[in-house]
């Protein structure tokens, strides 16, 4: 009898819990723009710290991070981590604001407190349910992986002038290139007339 | 040919939101400097409101500059977003023309 009212209880709690979960779905909606909840980040990150297999997490980067090791790093970030991460690291461009959760701010202590074991996995991994996929086969060997946890741990002291240099290294379409020569001319004051783009979106 | 028609459709999408995400500076001449904004006639010739603030820079030939190059008459393009409590437009980085500032209109 005992037993059949703790099961009773258990399913009324996960009654509740799911009515809870679509009535919040009802009403937020399910839009990438919102910032997650506190209970929704809070348990997203347990998880994650979890997820990171203890041996993983305390192996030491190999990679020394030097001014050659840096400078690989960074071109690779500018190229493949900045359209969401940014050149800085902050997370303010205009994917990464679309995500859900948006990307951290790496120059905060919750990235730069995880060990360079924890960096590297979720680099090779990826963060399931999240807009980070996986750039590795899982391995631990990925010189150019340990080579941007190094990078990473640079990115609260970074300069203007290496944000500009990163800058003139991320990709762009030929239609972004012209644009840019356009929006230059403009700046020379070498003419006027310079066509709207698609919005001020940023 | 399903799966070859999926992939085609999940591609374009993509490609379409990353062309529409990124978005375009905001460009045109400043026409007056604030502490914490400043204004500029767009390029059709619309005035924008820009609040500025102590993680905005400021760039002139490549190099970074301080607010003091803003000025009445320069050519700007701006990178900002929108900031959604104050409905206004937050400017990230503002690249400042080296073309001589234009003399204000006069009245």
């Amino acid at each position: 009898m005992k037993r059949r009212i703790k099961i009773l209880l258990i399913l009324a709690i996960v009654l509740v819990a799911a009515a809870l979960a679509v009535a919040a779905v009802g009403h937020r909606g399910f839009s990438s723009r919102e910032d997650p909840t506190f209970v929704e980040a809070f348990i997203a990150r347990r998880v994650r710290q979890m997820g990171v297999p203890p041996d993983a997490r305390e192996r030491p980067n190999p990679v020394q991070p030097g001014a050659d090791a840096i400078a690989d790093a960074m071109t690779h970030f500018a190229d493949h981590c900045a359209i969401c991460h940014g050149n800085d690291g902050r997370g303010r461009t205009a994917i990464g604001q679309g995500l859900y959760p948006k990307p951290p701010d790496m120059t905060q202590p919750e990235t730069q407190n995880l060990s360079d074991g924890e960096l590297y996995y979720i680099i090779e991994n990826g963060v399931r349910l999240t807009g980070m996929p996986a750039f590795g086969n899982g391995g631990y060997e990925d010189e150019d992986t340990w080579k941007l946890v190094g990078f990473i741990r640079r990115l609260p002291d970074l300069t203007d002038e290496e944000l500009m240099r990163m800058k003139d290294m991320n990709p762009r379409t030929p239609a972004e290139l012209k644009r840019e020569e356009e929006l230059q001319r403009f700046l020379r004051g070498e003419t006027d007339n310079v066509p709207a783009g698609d919005s001020h979106r940023h | 040919m399903l799966k070859k028609s999926t992939f085609v459709l999940i591609a374009a999408l993509f490609s379409a939101s990353l062309l529409f995400g990124h978005g375009d500076p905001i460009v045109g001449t400043v026409t007056d400097v604030k502490n914490d904004n400043f204004t500029i006639k767009d390029t059709s010739n619309k005035p924008v409101m820009i609040m500025v603030s102590k993680d905005t820079k400021y760039i002139k030939d490549k190099k970074t500059v301080t607010k003091d190059e803003l000025k009445v008459g320069a050519r700007v393009v701006i990178d900002a977003h929108m900031d959604q409590k104050m409905n206004m437009y937050h400017a990230e980085e503002v690249e400042i023309g080296s073309a001589p500032p234009a003399a204000p209109a006069k009245k």
